[in-house]
């Protein structure tokens, strides 16, 4: 049991199928994931949307790695700073691939509902963990240190997560809470992603 | 070689040269600020008093050691220092072709003139004197020059 969590096994709903006007059931389309970071812990990679190509928290990254992030902007995140981000969540999320754990406490956090996220500066990019098999199991974080499974890491207050990193979607700090409807988009496209594992 | 070519977009970004740069300056933050972290985790001094050594406010000695605001290499080493620790910077040769650092702060080994013990004895005749001077040097500097005029004159 991990920490503070009710293990139990979310699916979402079964969009693998979808049914043609005549009656015909529609293939499944494979999807290909793009991989952000690949380490000997897990494989950090993009969560696809249900249209198989949408992934919201590349866009997100794509625009850090350029400095035009539209979000950004709206707290006045400079091009040098949004550059910087970029890098430090890259060197967080490979470090976190090889490692199991983040470079320092305050480079992740867990959100509710099994959703996580990495912090860099001013951005959060949300994840959520799956073995890969179209599963998920909800962790939670630790809010004490001595009960924690790794109470000597850095992120000791991240659980164990599963092999499989997907990034959700990504948000600019702007209060001290993330909000019920980004966290609520990041669950959503946990969903939409998972069904490609099925 | 294309995105696809790369095995992740990290390797992607390392391999270029901006993202190299921009890679070591992240874990290098991320490195001082780790190290942070385990200073306040020893240190029995409170962030109040090391801001008060640096002249500083509190909420910025919070922002540092928690790796969220820049800071620049003096305030490094006031920061440290603070905390009872001294910096020292190492660079470690990464690319092919770099050379490693001489290593600096070695005294220099001073070079002691010889007293002549286990030398030859060095004779000069200075033909410039009025009469025949032998001039001992036994490798010394010339103020320390030996005058010997002989007894006699030819």
């Amino acid at each position: 049991m991990h920490g503070d969590s009710i293990p139990r096994t979310e699916t979402s709903e079964d969009h693998s199928t979808e049914t043609a006007p005549d009656g015909l059931a529609l293939a499944k389309v494979p999807i290909t994931r793009k991989v952000l970071a690949k380490g000997d812990w897990c494989c950090i990679s993009y969560a696809v949307r249900s249209d198989g190509a949408t992934m919201p928290a590349k866009e997100v990254l794509d625009y850090l790695e350029e400095g035009k992030w539209p979000e950004g902007e709206t707290i006045k995140m400079q091009v040098d700073e949004q550059v910087d981000t970029y890098a430090r969540f890259l060197q967080t999320m490979q470090h976190f691939a090889d490692h199991g754990e983040g470079d320092r406490y305050e480079s992740m956090n867990g959100l509710d509902y099994g959703i996580f996220e990495f912090k860099a500066g001013r951005a959060r990019i949300a994840f959520y963990d799956t073995p890969g098999d179209g599963t998920f199991v909800s962790k939670w974080k630790y809010t004490e240190r001595e009960r924690s499974d790794h109470p000597e890491s850095p992120t000791w207050h991240i659980p164990d997560l599963d092999e499989h990193i997907r990034l959700c979607c990504g948000w600019p700090k702007k209060d001290r809470l993330a909000k019920e409807s980004d966290i609520g988009f990041a669950r959503k496209v946990r969903g939409e992603d998972n069904c490609h594992d099925k | 070689m294309t995105n696809d070519a790369y095995e992740s977009e990290y390797a992607r970004y390392a391999a270029s040269s901006k993202g190299a740069i921009e890679l070591a300056a992240a874990a290098a933050t991320a490195e001082v600020s780790r190290l942070f972290q385990q200073v306040i985790g020893l240190s029995k001094r409170k962030q109040r008093d090391v801001a008060d050594a640096i002249g500083v406010s509190e909420s910025r000695v919070s922002q540092v050691l928690n790796g969220d605001g820049n800071v620049n290499v003096a305030a490094l080493a006031k920061y440290a220092r603070a905390y009872g620790y001294q910096v020292r910077f190492v660079l470690t040769p990464i690319d092919a072709g770099v050379q490693a650092l001489p290593e600096v702060g070695r005294r220099r080994a001073r070079r002691r003139p010889d007293r002549g013990a286990g030398r030859p004895l060095e004779l000069h005749v200075n033909t410039h004197a009025q009469a025949n001077e032998f001039v001992v040097t036994n490798g010394r500097p010339s103020r320390e020059w030996s005058v010997v005029r002989p007894r006699y004159a030819p």
